[in-house]
């Protein structure tokens, strides 16, 4: 049976001011190809340096093989790292680099030579111990990097955008062969990226990330084919994003005609996002199409076209193989299985009236803070995305409510929680429980006024 | 299923893993030990009747300062030297600019082993020692016969650029010599002449440079004493000499550390300016 | 394109007329030593003479024939060359390792707060020494007034590894710059420890920054005249306020222009061994 080997458990992360990871929490197993994915400043090189030893999270606990490692020196931790721009001693040859960590540990002099060899065997670069670092090349030294970091034989690699540095054909080459190190090696491999397809071609489970928080955990199939978010969406390759509405289970209404598809578990009518990536949509004859479009513009990019449609003043990317003449109205189709449904981000619309210093009354005791300067009792209408209304401690909230409802949506959850009669939605990947009192606090500056027209325009 | 394992250390739990960040910390208070407490001490003796030597009894005055603006002293001796000094520096900086700036770039143009020696020739006259290299100017003057009242201003600035010229050439030329020669290629390729390129594009490019150079120079020429009381045997009293004096007199730590402050003032100028143009101080030396 | 002559005239005019100026003293400084009298007027007839350096390695000054009143001189002197060589080594060794460790810890952090900290650091570069000096006698003379310790050998020295240091952490932070910035963690990852990280990875990395350093402090230290002045107290004298001491009692003894045409000919040597026979790497200065 396969056991966790890293185990992440409320970690936080706060350099002065700004929190790069939220109450982060992921286990890793041995033997695994793990992949960070997300933009820079998301927190995942952070993560990393935690792991490895060269950073202290400012709360929550890092296992490693069952042990608490937090304040472990990184010398005394069982992982070794492959750093973005691989971080050689170019005062030492390759020899020297890889054997550095032998000599650490007063390994005999021909051990150490046979084991550098056999880790430059393995990385494809025999017969390069003499050579000094700064006639390297980009792939070389990202080999010797390697290397350097598997000689020790750690039960943990940690990969800190190994490739970045590297042309597209070479990357895509020591993807594969990093791939097959790590099968060969039997180690686990926590890999960082912003890169889609580094993550997609490698590894075994993906974690998707933006800004401290994991937006979702699947393998490479699951991620793509079923993003959960928007943004993981965005992220993962291109895709057209439209807004519909699911009639009923296995039914999804968009573009005005309703599609079959295999989704459920939404709510009747519930607003959601639909996605479809460009190579799943089919074009066909105008005339047996549910969305009718004009062809709008074209790019060949090799393997396929890329063809812009305009459907409803929107524009659909669809890949094909096929060239079509501008112009010319054509139809497109989609098959179910490959209609992905998400749920729209959610949000709390209440009326409300301005009280002075931008403080908005919705009801009698609950006033919110904006950054409004709107005048004092101009009618507006109130928006706050759900995750934007934080849970809390009583004490320190804006007001109080209690929870009358929890509706799991993957890994967060929707909370309700009424107060004098009105209920706020709150998204959170806390654990909290129906009939407990909570406080609800929202930041002046995720709460959205607009001034409430009249009905009578 | 195994019980998790007893912690390794518990206190490991709270213990923050250290980065090289610490290895500064000793440095700061290093720092604060030597440039804070006596910048401290400096003012309060400054404006207090405190007396090192003696060790009298403390109290608050003005009178320290007073003597520098109302007092006969201050009419006669004060002022006149530091409008000396002001005149002395600022020619000895004007004439190091002029003469350093074109050593600078005529080293940027040469190669590499070139300027590398042209440096080490410039560095070089710090090994033979100032005292003496001042005496020799002394003796220079001597040998010319302009060892005379007319010329003691003059021979001061003489030997003053000769001491401080380097200091001029040196953070220019590590300026220029960042300067991306492509840069200079641009400004050609769109039309500008030789003269054109220098004035529009190298002189802006290493105005860094000539602040910290200006800097340099100005300021220990302001504040010399050796170079003065060297080679106008004593008749010339400048800045520096102020302060000399109430050093090596008795009782004169008081009035001293005023004219410290006064001195701390044109310095801070000076740092200033520096900072705005260099904010790790990458051009001093 | 190739430049005109005329317009690498003021140039080479400027350099020529630079290097004039700058080396007058060092040359006369040069001849001085080699002549027998002091006295100016008969320099051009003067014959040329060893006995300035014999002078500096005996103690039997009649041989030379050295007048008695400038030998108890000599002797003086040979305490302050000694004191000299002493501080300055002294210094430059602590300094160069210190301000090594400190600019290694400067560029861990953030730009902001690096800038603040090279502030400090170029407090002492910018700052007359005058001033300086003041600064630093006054934190000695409370230094005595609470621990007794009176101005001398100590003082002066910790007086020259303040002045020193920021010229090495000047000197070391470009390099530290220029190397890859997870270098420690490199070491550290492959089981460097705190101390062994710095000594195994850092340090050779950013040698000739250490070098370039050392050579600054020892320049600096060596040369000094007025910090030294002002922290060294009535009793303790380094070769620049020995030639002070004699030059207000109006006669220097010429030993002295032997000895520091000794200094600066091995500088000189130094210099010309480093450049033609090295290949010069960049970013190297001194």
């Amino acid at each position: 049976m396969q056991k966790v080997l890293v185990d992440l458990k409320n970690i936080c992360k706060s350099f002065g001011d700004t929190e790069v990871l939220h109450d982060f929490n992921l286990y890793i197993m041995e033997n695994e190809f793990v992949t960070l994915l997300g933009p820079s400043g998301c927190g995942k090189t952070t993560l990393l340096r935690m792991i490895g030893g060269f950073d202290s999270p400012t709360s929550g606990d890092i296992y490693f093989d069952g042990k608490l490692i937090n304040g472990v020196e990184p010398n005394k931790r069982e992982i070794n790292t492959v750093f973005q721009r691989y971080a050689l001693f170019p005062h030492l040859n390759v020899f020297d680099n890889v054997a550095f960590g032998l000599k650490l540990k007063k390994m005999e002099k021909s051990q150490i030579k046979e084991e550098v060899e056999a880790a430059l065997k393995l990385v494809k670069l025999e017969g390069f111990e003499d050579r000094k670092i700064d006639t390297l090349s980009g792939g070389q030294m990202q080999r010797i990097a390697m290397a350097r970091a598997i000689v020790c034989k750690p039960k943990l690699l940690l990969l800190d955008e190994p490739l970045a540095a590297l042309d597209l054909k070479l990357r895509q080459d020591m993807q594969y062969e990093l791939k097959e190190m790590q099968k060969k090696l039997g180690i686990t491999f926590i890999y960082v990226t912003h890169d889609q397809e580094e993550a997609l071609t490698m590894s075994d489970t993906i974690v998707v990330m933006n800004e401290g928080r994991i937006l979702q955990i699947g393998t490479p199939e699951m991620i793509y084919n079923e993003p959960k978010t928007r943004f993981v969406a965005n992220f993962i390759g291109e895709s057209n994003i439209v807004e519909g509405k699911m009639l009923k289970d296995y039914l999804v209404k968009f573009e005005g005609a309703s599609f079959e598809c295999v989704d459920n578990g939404f709510s009747k009518n519930e607003d959601v996002d639909v996605v479809i990536r460009p190579e799943d949509l089919e074009i066909i004859d105008a005339k047996d199409a549910k969305i009718k479009g004009v062809i709008d513009s074209k790019t060949f990019k090799g393997v396929h076209h890329e063809i812009n449609i305009i459907v409803n003043d929107k524009e659909y990317t669809v890949h094909t193989t096929k060239d079509y003449p501008l112009g010319i109205e054509v139809g497109l189709t989609v098959s179910p299985e490959n209609i992905q449904i998400m749920k729209k981000p959610g949000l709390n619309t209440f009326s409300g009236v301005m009280d002075y210093d931008g403080k908005v009354k919705i009801s009698d005791n609950i006033v919110l803070d904006s950054e409004s300067e709107l005048e004092e009792g101009t009618a507006v209408v109130v928006r706050i995305l759900t995750g934007d209304v934080l849970l809390d401690d009583i004490d320190e909230s804006d007001f109080k409510g209690t929870i009358k409802d929890i509706k799991k949506r993957g890994i967060y959850s929707d909370v309700y929680v009424e107060s004098e009669n009105i209920i706020f939605v709150s998204s959170t990947s806390k654990v909290h429980h129906v009939g407990d009192e909570v406080g609800v606090w929202i930041k002046p500056e995720k709460v959205k006024l607009e001034v409430e027209e009249d009905e009578g325009d | 299923m195994k019980a998790t394992k007893s912690l390794p250390i518990s206190a490991d739990k709270n213990k923050k893993l250290k980065s090289t960040k610490n290895y500064a910390i000793p440095y700061l208070v290093w720092c604060f030990v030597l440039i804070l407490i006596p910048s401290l001490v400096l003012i309060f003796i400054a404006f207090s009747t405190y007396d090192f030597t003696s060790g009298s009894d403390v109290s608050f005055t003005f009178n320290n300062f007073s003597y520098i603006f109302g007092s006969e002293y201050a009419i006669s001796v004060f002022w006149p030297s530091i409008g000396r000094s002001f005149y002395i520096s600022g020619a000895v900086t004007v004439i190091c600019f002029f003469l350093g700036y074109p050593v600078a770039y005529l080293m940027k143009s040469m190669k590499p082993r070139v300027r590398a020696i042209i440096m080490g020739l410039l560095v070089l006259p710090l090994w033979s020692n100032q005292v003496l290299r001042i005496v020799s100017w002394r003796t220079i003057f001597e040998l010319l016969q302009t060892n005379t009242t007319n010329f003691y201003q003059i021979n001061i600035i003489i030997a003053m650029v000769s001491m401080y010229l380097p200091f001029m050439i040196l953070p220019i030329y590590t300026v220029l010599e960042k300067i991306d020669p492509k840069i200079i290629e641009a400004s050609y390729d769109l039309g500008a002449s030789r003269k054109q390129t220098f004035f529009k594009v190298t002189l802006p490019l290493s105005l860094g440079g000539i602040i910290s150079g200006v800097i340099m120079t100005f300021l220990p020429s302001l504040t010399s004493f050796e170079v003065s009381d060297a080679v106008s045997y004593q008749n010339i009293t400048l800045l520096g000499n102020l302060i000399y004096e109430r050093f090596r007199g008795t009782g004169g730590f008081n009035v001293g550390s005023v004219f410290s402050i006064v001195t701390v003032v044109f310095s801070i100028v000076g740092f200033i300016l520096v900072m705005r143009v260099d904010k790790e101080g990458e051009t001093l030396i | 394109m190739k430049r005109s002559f005329s317009s690498w005239f003021l140039p080479i005019l400027s350099t020529i007329l630079s290097f004039f100026i700058i080396y007058i003293p060092v040359i006369l400084i040069f001849v001085m030593s080699f002549t027998y009298t002091n006295s100016l007027s008969e320099i051009g007839a003067d014959h040329l003479t060893l006995r300035w350096y014999a002078s500096l390695f005996t103690n039997d000054y009649n041989s030379l024939e050295i007048a008695s009143r400038y030998a108890s001189n000599i002797d003086t002197l040979k305490d302050a060359i000694l004191n000299t060589l002493l501080i300055t080594t002294l210094s430059t060794a602590i300094s160069t390792v210190f301000g090594t460790i400190f600019a290694i810890g400067i560029n861990s952090f953030s730009k902001k707060i690096r800038s603040f900290l090279m502030m400090m650091n170029n407090i002492p570069v910018i700052n007359p020494d005058i001033v300086t000096g003041f600064l630093l006698l006054l934190i000695f003379v409370l230094l005595e007034t609470f621990t007794g310790l009176e101005r001398g050998f100590i003082t002066v020295l910790i007086a020259h590894i303040f002045f020193s240091i920021p010229y090495v952490v000047l000197s070391v932070l470009p390099r530290l710059k220029q190397i890859d910035p997870n270098t420690y963690e490199a070491a550290r990852d492959l089981g460097c420890t705190r101390f062994s990280a710095v000594t195994k990875a850092i340090v050779p990395a950013i040698m000739t920054g250490i070098i370039t350093g050392a050579l600054f402090a020892f320049t600096m230290s060596i040369d000094d005249f007025v910090i030294t002045m002002f922290v060294s107290g009535r009793e303790f004298f380094n070769v620049s306020t020995w030639i002070d001491n004699s030059m207000r009692r109006s006669y220097i003894p010429k030993t002295v222009y032997a000895f520091n045409v000794i200094v600066f000919s091995i500088a000189f040597l130094a210099l010309i061994i480093s450049k033609f026979t090295k290949k010069q790497s960049k970013g190297e200065l001194v």
